[in-house]
């Protein structure tokens, strides 16, 4: 559909805060996390309070690195996985911008983007502050098992990242800006497996894909990698086969967050990551610094969240998936 | 949307399926093993050197696995067994004990009324349900047999 689809000419990155976990900072991407917390409490005693204390310290990290200081950040878009997205909005408590929390599962990162994006392109604010944070011991409790129940995990399950991270919009120019967005609709494919929710996912990420090209006019070549967030080993075999079935060959220029956050074989991560932070930790850390370094041109970051409940899925629903994609470029005016 | 195929169909089947059975049989039949012989060691250590009675011997032997359970569970080993022994751990009353605790721990932050004492039963709670309504039943029919015929 033509609407899904928003060009954006005014939309810059101006700072990004990123904490993460140990087990993520053991990973192969561990030397673009400068911060990272030594165990999974962060020194708060509960799993909830140490999410809290990230997606905190991933803002006041972006804070910091900003041209804005707090006072002046005039909107924020925040999500994560916990109970009405709890942790999020209490992890703003200090600050006095308003605030609109969103959820959209593991796409909940970009969908705060685009919100962002939103605002900034029409005018209607100079910045926008948009965070996420997610951390394994929560989403265990909440979505599946208690954390230290003895069970086999199947091979489709994905982890969890542990960490935050946080990014401020601007409309002055700068070395990246968002030039457009496609925001996905929702895709069923019937699938009630909650163990394997890349595949169902997947199918969701080719709708948003092949919109987005249609309605931007874009071949692949036009881009220089396209960027799942969370699709795991088996949902990002779909992705790639599925599109290759239908004629769009992504043969080396196709990558997973998931996949790249942990190193399978020797980390302990069955299928890969997931979770809201996991497409901002691995796009605002590896992808933006490509981008800066202007070894890559321009990327389509599509960001999958299975929207299903724990209560849907113990009645046996189906899970309704969506994608939001994000397309990013070097800006060669700057 | 709803997106409905064979193909999609498949996809799901295939990717869903269980993988690694036979390796998966083999560790539990290793771990549940393991956990038995322990037990038969407990039985022979409280019933030959205790001098225990057959009846109390039998009772410590469970008591003990349970203590064991609970001990792994709350210094985070259990887990990391179980992921390999999966049937092999949990069948085994130690995975009764670990069902349990590790749902306690898990409510801990929510305070011992609605925290602790509510989610302790979270996982074993049909277990106790599902057990007494079979004791019920298994009692109608020993009844029946034995006592009426």
């Amino acid at each position: 559909m033509k609407s899904q689809t928003v060009k954006v000419n005014n939309v810059f990155i101006d700072s990004i805060g990123i904490i993460v976990g140990k087990k993520e900072k053991e990973g192969p991407l561990g030397k673009y996390f400068k911060n990272h917390i030594k165990d999974s409490y962060f020194n708060q005693s509960s799993f909830e309070l140490a999410q809290k204390e990230l997606s905190n310290q991933a803002i006041k990290l972006a804070i910091s690195k900003s041209r804005y200081e707090s006072k002046d950040i005039e909107i924020a878009f925040g999500g994560d996985l916990s109970n009405q997205i709890f942790v999020s909005t209490s992890s703003i408590n200090d600050y006095y911008f308003p605030y609109i929390g969103v959820y959209a599962a593991c796409a909940s990162f970009n969908l705060s983007l685009i919100l962002g994006c939103i605002y900034i392109d029409n005018q209607l604010t100079n910045n926008a502050l948009c965070f996420t944070s997610s951390h394994l011991g929560v989403s265990e409790k909440q979505f599946r098992y208690p954390n230290e129940y003895g069970i086999q995990k199947s091979s489709t399950n994905t982890t969890t990242t542990t960490g935050g991270v946080a990014v401020i919009l601007k409309n002055k120019k700068d070395k990246v800006k968002i030039s457009a967005f496609s925001l996905g609709r929702i895709v069923d494919v019937q699938s009630k497996n909650v163990n394997d929710m890349g595949t169902c996912m997947a199918y969701a990420a080719i709708d948003t894909f092949k919109v987005h090209l249609k309605n931007m006019n874009r071949k692949i070549a036009d881009y220089d990698k396209i960027v799942t967030g969370d699709l795991s080993l088996y949902g990002s075999k779909v992705f790639h086969d599925e599109l290759l079935s239908e004629n769009y060959d992504l043969t080396g220029k196709y990558d997973d967050c998931g996949l790249m956050i942990y190193d399978l074989k020797k980390q302990d991560v069955n299928a890969g990551g997931s979770g809201p932070s996991c497409v901002g930790l691995v796009t605002f850390s590896y992808f933006i610094n490509k981008l800066i370094k202007r070894e890559y041109k321009r990327i389509l970051i599509i960001a999958t969240g299975a929207l299903h409940s724990q209560i849907s899925s113990q009645q046996k629903q189906s899970i309704p998936c969506i994608a939001h994609a994000i397309e990013m470029e070097v800006n060669y005016d700057y | 949307m709803i997106l409905k195929s064979k193909k999609i169909e498949n996809t799901i089947k295939e990717n869903g399926k269980k993988r690694q059975k036979l390796l998966h049989i083999f560790k539990a039949f290793l771990v549940g093993g393991s956990i038995g012989m322990i037990g038969q060691g407990l039985y022979e250590l409280y019933f030959n050197v205790c001098k225990l009675s057959k009846d109390n011997s039998l009772l410590l032997v469970s008591l003990t696995l349970v203590f064991l359970g609970v001990l792994m569970t709350s210094f985070c080993i259990f887990d990391n067994l179980a992921k390999h022994g999966g049937a092999g751990s949990f069948i085994p009353i130690v995975g009764f004990a670990n069902a349990m605790t590790s749902s306690a721990m898990e409510g801990k932050s929510e305070g011992p009324i609605f925290g602790v004492g509510a989610k302790i039963f979270s996982l074993v709670g049909s277990v106790f349900a599902y057990g007494i309504v079979a004791t019920y039943i298994c009692g109608l029919i020993y009844y029946l047999f034995k006592v009426v015929i």
